[in-house]
C-alpha cells in the first residue's frame, strides 16, 4: 500500500482552514505551570519590577511568542507593575516596539516611568550575565538612544534583588545559570512548544516557578486572565494540525503491518 | 613581540580570565575580583560587536568572490545577499532600528521570509510522521506509543474525545521523560565541567588555532 505525500498535504491545509470557518470553540483545562506563572504575577505587590530577558526571534514570534507576550504583558498591566526589558537578540527591541509598544500606550504606561527596553546587546547569554552583574554598568542607552542617566525607572535598579520577578524568554538553561542560579531570582519561563520538556525539567525541581508554553499556554493564560484571544483563537488550528502528528504515525503503522502481513517490503 | 606568536601567552590570558570569572560566579570574593569579573563580561558583549562586523565582512567578501568570477550558478543569489545586507545596513545607520523605514523592511520582508521557513516545517512534521515513527521493534514502538499520546495530550481536541489523552500525555511529558532529561542535563553539566578543566590546565587547546 502506497500513501502519497498530497493526501497529507491536502489534510495539514484541511486542518489549518476548517477552524478558520467554523470555529471549534474548544474549552479546556490550564495545566498547573500555566496556573503558577498567573498566580506569581498576580501575588506581586502593585509596582513591583519585573525583568523580561526578550531573547526572541522574528520566525516563533507571530505564531508562539506574540500571543504569549501579549497575554504576560496584558496581565503586568492589569496589575500595574512596572517592565524592564532586556534584549539579547537582535530582533527582540524591533518586535517589541512594533507590536507591544502601542499596547503599553494604549494601557497609559509611560516610557522611562513604567517600562523600560534596551537595544540589542550582542554575546547571548554572557550578555545576559553581564547585565545581571551590574544592569548600570552595560545598559548605558536605551533602544531609543536615550541617555538613561536620568531616567527614573532605571535609577531604581542596581541589582537583581531591585526585581521581584524575571521572565526568561527560549532557553531555560541560560535563565536557570543566569537568572536563578547566580541571583536566585523568582524566574518564569516564556517559550515556545519545543521548549516545553526542557524547561519542564527546571519547573519539576522547583528552579522555574512558572511556565506559559506555545500557543495553547497562551491560550490557557487567556483563560484564566477571561480575556480570549489570539491564543484561544489559534488553539482550533493548532488543536487540528497537532491531531494529525498521532493521527499519520498511526496511519503509517497500519499501512506498514497491512504490507507485513502480505509479505511485502515497504520503501 | 614574538612571544603574541606563541601559543602559551594566549592559553594563560584564556586561564586567568576564566578563573577570575568562575571565582567570581562560585564563590564570595573581594568586591575587586567581582568587579574585574563583571568588567570582563561587558567586555564580552563589545567583543560580540565586534565579532558581528568579521561576520558581515566575511560574508560580504565570500560573496563578491562569487559574484566576481560568476563560475558558478548561484552567483545571482550571491549578488541578492550583499545587496540586501548593504541596504538593510545602510537604512539601519540612517533610519536607525527605530525608524519606518528600518521597520518596514522588518515587517515586510525578514519576518514573513522567518516565519514562512518555520511555517514549511508543518509539511516536513507531518511527512516524518508517517514515515518514521513506525513500531518496528518493542523499542521503536514504545517511541511510537509515547509520540501518540504527548502530540494528543498537545491537542485540546483530543482531551475533549478522551480524557484519558491528557492524563496519559502529561504523565509521560512529566514522570516518564523527566528521568532521562534531568540525566541528560547532569551529564552535560559534567561534561562541561570536564571540559572546563581540560581547557583550564591547557590539555584542551580546540578554542585556539585549531588545537595548537
Amino acid at each position: 500500500m502506497k500513501w502519497n505525500s498530497k493526501y497529507s498535504y491536502l489534510l495539514l491545509v484541511a486542518a489549518v482552514s476548517i477552524p478558520i470557518i467554523f470555529p471549534l470553540k474548544l474549552k479546556f483545562a490550564s495545566t498547573v505551570y500555566v496556573r503558577e506563572f498567573y498566580n506569581e504575577v498576580e501575588s506581586a505587590p502593585e509596582g513591583s519590577r519585573v525583568l523580561i530577558n526578550n531573547h526572541i526571534g522574528a520566525s516563533g514570534w507571530e505564531t508562539d511568542f506574540k500571543p504569549n507576550m501579549k497575554v504576560i504583558v496584558g496581565h503586568l498591566i492589569q496589575r500595574h507593575l512596572k517592565i524592564y526589558v532586556f534584549c539579547p537578540s537582535s530582533t527582540a527591541p524591533v518586535l517589541w516596539d512594533r507590536d507591544i509598544r502601542p499596547m503599553l500606550e494604549d494601557a497609559g504606561y509611560v516610557y522611562g516611568t513604567d517600562w523600560f527596553l534596551t537595544g540589542f546587546y550582542p554575546g547571548g547569554e554572557t550578555a545576559l550575565g553581564a547585565f545581571t552583574d551590574d544592569p548600570q554598568g552595560l545598559v548605558l542607552s536605551d533602544y531609543y538612544q536615550n541617555d538613561v542617566s536620568e531616567m527614573p525607572l532605571w535609577k531604581e535598579v542596581v541589582t537583581m534583588d531591585d526585581f521581584e520577578l524575571a521572565i526568561h524568554t527560549v532557553v531555560a538553561e541560560r535563565g536557570m545559570r543566569q537568572l536563578y542560579s547566580a541571583h536566585r531570582m523568582n524566574v518564569l519561563m516564556m517559550a515556545d512548544s519545543g521548549e516545553l520538556s526542557d524547561s519542564l525539567t527546571y519547573y519539576t525541581a522547583g528552579m522555574l516557578t512558572g511556565i506559559v508554553c506555545g500557543i495553547r499556554g497562551s491560550a490557557e493564560y487567556e483563560i484564566l486572565l477571561n480575556k480570549p484571544g489570539e491564543g484561544v483563537r489559534n488553539t482550533d488550528a493548532l488543536s487540528l494540525t497537532i491531531a494529525l502528528i498521532p493521527i499519520m504515525t498511526i496511519l503509517g503503522n497500519i499501512i506498514h503491518f497491512v504490507d507485513k502481513f502480505r509479505g511485502k517490503q515497504i520503501k | 613581540m614574538s612571544f603574541l606568536k606563541k601559543i602559551e601567552g594566549p592559553l594563560a590570558f584564556c586561564s586567568i580570565t576564566m578563573t577570575i570569572i568562575l571565582v567570581s560566579y562560585f564563590f564570595n570574593v573581594p568586591t575587586i575580583i567581582t568587579e574585574i569579573g563583571s568588567t570582563l563580561q561587558q567586555w564580552t558583549v563589545v567583543i560580540a560587536a565586534f565579532a558581528t562586523f568579521l561576520g558581515v565582512a566575511g560574508l560580504a567578501i565570500t560573496h563578491i568572490k562569487r559574484v566576481r568570477r560568476k563560475h558558478t550558478s548561484v552567483w545571482p543569489f550571491s549578488l541578492l545577499t550583499i545587496t540586501t545586507m548593504a541596504v538593510v545596513i545602510i537604512v539601519g545607520i540612517i533610519d536607525k532600528s527605530s525608524g519606518q523605514n528600518y521597520q518596514w523592511l522588518f515587517t515586510n520582508l525578514y519576518q514573513p521570509l522567518g516565519t514562512c521557513a518555520i511555517a514549511i516545517m508543518a509539511f516536513y512534521y507531518l511527512e516524518i510522521s508517517y514515515r518514521a515513527f513506525r513500531a518496528r521493534s518493542f523499542e521503536a514502538g514504545c517511541f511510537t506509543f509515547g509520540v501518540i499520546f504527548v502530540a494528543f495530550r498537545n491537542a485540546p481536541i483530543a482531551g475533549y474525545l478522551w480524557k484519558g489523552f491528557d492524563d496519559i500525555g502529561t504523565w509521560i511529558q512529566m514522570v516518564l521523560s523527566m528521568g532521562p532529561s534531568r540525566g541528560i542535563h547532569l551529564v552535560i553539566g559534567v561534561g562541561m565541567v570536564l571540559l572546563l578543566i581540560r581547557t583550564l590546565t591547557w590539555i584542551d587547546r580546540g578554542h585556539l588555532r585549531g588545537g595548537g
